[in-house]
């Protein structure tokens, strides 16, 4: 896929927590998931996905069952806590602000800057 | 909460580092197998898709130790596993172990040694009540703590400052409680020591200043805790017995407090009796009057001072006077506290000069074992710490990562692959010390760099 972009840092937590919103995902099925809801857009290396994880759970931001998959193999699976879900809704907030502002900053012509 | 909560987590994580580690291969294996799932969907063997579901998953054990980073539980064990290194190490050459551990020990013992004395000398005071307003007497630019008596009475019976100013001697008789005749150490003390101090007897009485008659006049002695437990066994009835110092009779009057062992610092004696001898030097001290502060009390004391030097021009010359430490017996005059402070200063600097030197030696001995470590790939961090755990001054050196800040020092690390005499490393403390670190690891570094010729400096 040649048109991927870099994630952003900081980023990838916030996709991580949107992407387990839907529900209960194990760590391959979020990136799946975000994939699949960014249209394959974005290029994460695959390991690098543990990390974030294993830093939401820390924050008590998600909390993780053991289950089975649906082709029969053990996994982690993932879902959002209480604080996950007032995280996910002030960083989203956060972030189309920002997204918005340099979106204009970026658009001005300049006779109206 | 949060800290406590991390810090459970933290020392949780240690503990089960097993568990945690099994939890951590299960999950990234699970995804590494779930991936090679989808990849066979697509056509491929089994064998083809787990490798390429490995090779999309990228470095396996970077990821796991990133997880461990951000499970909480890195520096600990990471801490852990440094000195756990560092005591195979140790073990491997007892020799260098012995002499950096005796080294060691006996500056730690120097140190101790000179902690003992001066908590003795500045740290505890007499134990007196009130021991804050006790004041002990000082002459000439000496400091000698020694009164002539007649001195003693003029100072006494003429300042204004003192609640009242008692004097004592020490020195040693034959003190016969029976049969066995045994040295003790006395104090020879004015009959108004006890009442000067303010304590109070444990058993019977004291001597007071009433009791004062002139030379021989009060054959009486006052025993310490410590003797009457260990002479006359607890013996609540030995008050007004009779024992024989240096072949006279005296009668003990009572037993003084446990807590109380003289006004001495380094001697405790074994009884007091009344001053006979009035030909002595005394050591004198007294509880200030409320309200007086030491350097009043010093300029009363050498307006009589001054006045005595003028009647007995020939006895009582430079006869300025101050406050001192009390029971010192001239022992924490300034000097001598300063000598062994610094004798001990000096043995410490020697020990630390010898173990670094020892240590840079060892340091050098280790380029072959470092450059392999640098090229299977050893982090610069755990290699830098790895260096630094074992050096004498690791202290200086966390202290110093941690004022440059981590990056900083990594950063730092990245010049010296390139132009070994490049950048200064910082200006501490273990300024030669890290500049040894910096070096060696220049030459490991450029070890390292024959072997992967790909890969320039120290990349993080």
């Amino acid at each position: 896929m040649p048109d991927q972009a870099q994630l952003l840092p900081g980023t990838l937590d916030l996709l991580i927590l949107r992407a387990v919103s839907l529900g209960p995902l194990h760590g391959y099925g979020i990136l799946l998931r975000i994939g699949q809801i960014s249209g394959n857009a974005l290029l994460i290396e695959q390991g690098a996905l543990y990390p974030g994880l294993f830093r939401l759970v820390r924050q008590d931001l998600l909390k993780t069952t053991w289950g089975t998959s649906e082709n029969n193999r053990r996994a982690k699976y993932y879902e959002l806590t209480a604080a996950g879900r007032k995280r996910l809704r002030e960083e989203t907030e956060s972030w189309n602000r920002l997204a918005s502002a340099i979106g204009a900053a970026l658009s001005a012509q300049p006779e109206e800057a | 909460m949060k800290l406590i909560d991390s810090l459970r987590f933290r020392i949780a994580g240690l503990f089960h580092r097993s568990g945690l580690n099994k939890d951590m291969d299960d999950e990234l294996r699970a995804h590494i197998e779930l991936r090679a799932d989808d990849l066979e969907r697509t056509g491929l063997t089994r064998t083809e898709a787990e490798r390429r579901a490995r090779i999309e998953f990228g470095g396996y054990q970077r990821f796991k130790e990133e997880c461990h980073e951000a499970a909480g539980g890195t520096l600990l064990e990471s801490v852990r596993q440094d000195l756990r290194l560092a005591f195979r190490i140790l073990r491997k050459s007892p020799g260098f172990t012995t002499v950096a551990v005796t080294t060691l020990a006996l500056a730690i013992g120097a140190n101790a040694v000179v902690f003992g004395i001066s908590n003795a000398l500045l740290i505890r005071p007499l134990n007196v009540p009130d021991a804050q307003s006790l004041w002990g007497l000082e002459r000439g630019p000496e400091k000698a703590v020694n009164q002539s008596y007649p001195d003693y009475l003029d100072l006494r019976d003429r300042n204004r400052s003192f609640e009242d100013l008692a004097a004592y001697n020490v020195t040693s008789v034959g003190l016969n409680t029976g049969n066995n005749p045994t040295a003790a150490w006395i104090l020879e003390t004015t009959g108004n020591y006890f009442d000067a101090l303010g304590v109070q007897p444990y058993l019977g009485r004291f001597y007071h200043a009433s009791d004062e008659h002139g030379p021989n006049s009060s054959p009486y002695i006052v025993l310490t805790y410590a003797y009457w437990h260990a002479h006359f066994q607890d013996d609540p009835g030995v008050v007004g017995r009779s024992v024989q110092l240096n072949k006279h009779p005296f009668t003990i009057l009572g037993v003084a407090p446990r807590d109380f062992r003289g006004t001495l610092i380094f001697l405790y004696p074994d009884i007091w009796v009344p001053l006979v001898n009035q030909e002595r030097l005394l050591m004198t001290l007294g509880h200030l009057k409320p309200g007086v502060t030491p350097a009043q009390a010093v300029a009363d004391l050498n307006s009589i001072g001054a006045d005595l030097e003028k009647t007995y021009p020939k006895d009582d010359s430079k006869n300025d006077l101050c406050a001192g430490s009390p029971g010192s017996g001239g022992w924490v005059a300034g000097p001598s506290s300063t000598r062994i402070s610094s004798l001990a200063g000096l043995i410490l600097l020697a020990a630390c000069a010898n173990l670094g030197s020892l240590f840079a030696a060892r340091a050098a001995d280790r380029s072959r074992e470092v450059a392999l470590r640098l090229v299977i790939g050893i982090e610069t961090n755990a290699h830098f710490a790895n260096v630094a755990y074992r050096s004498p001054s690791d202290f200086t050196d966390r202290w110093c990562r941690r004022t440059h800040g981590q990056r900083d020092v990594v950063a730092r690390f990245e010049p010296v692959a390139s132009s070994p005499r490049g950048s200064t490393y910082c200006a501490c403390e273990s300024r030669c010390q890290c500049l040894l670190v910096r070096t060696v690891a220049g030459r490991f570094e450029r070890t390292a760099l024959r072997h992967r010729p790909g890969k320039a400096g120290i990349t993080r």
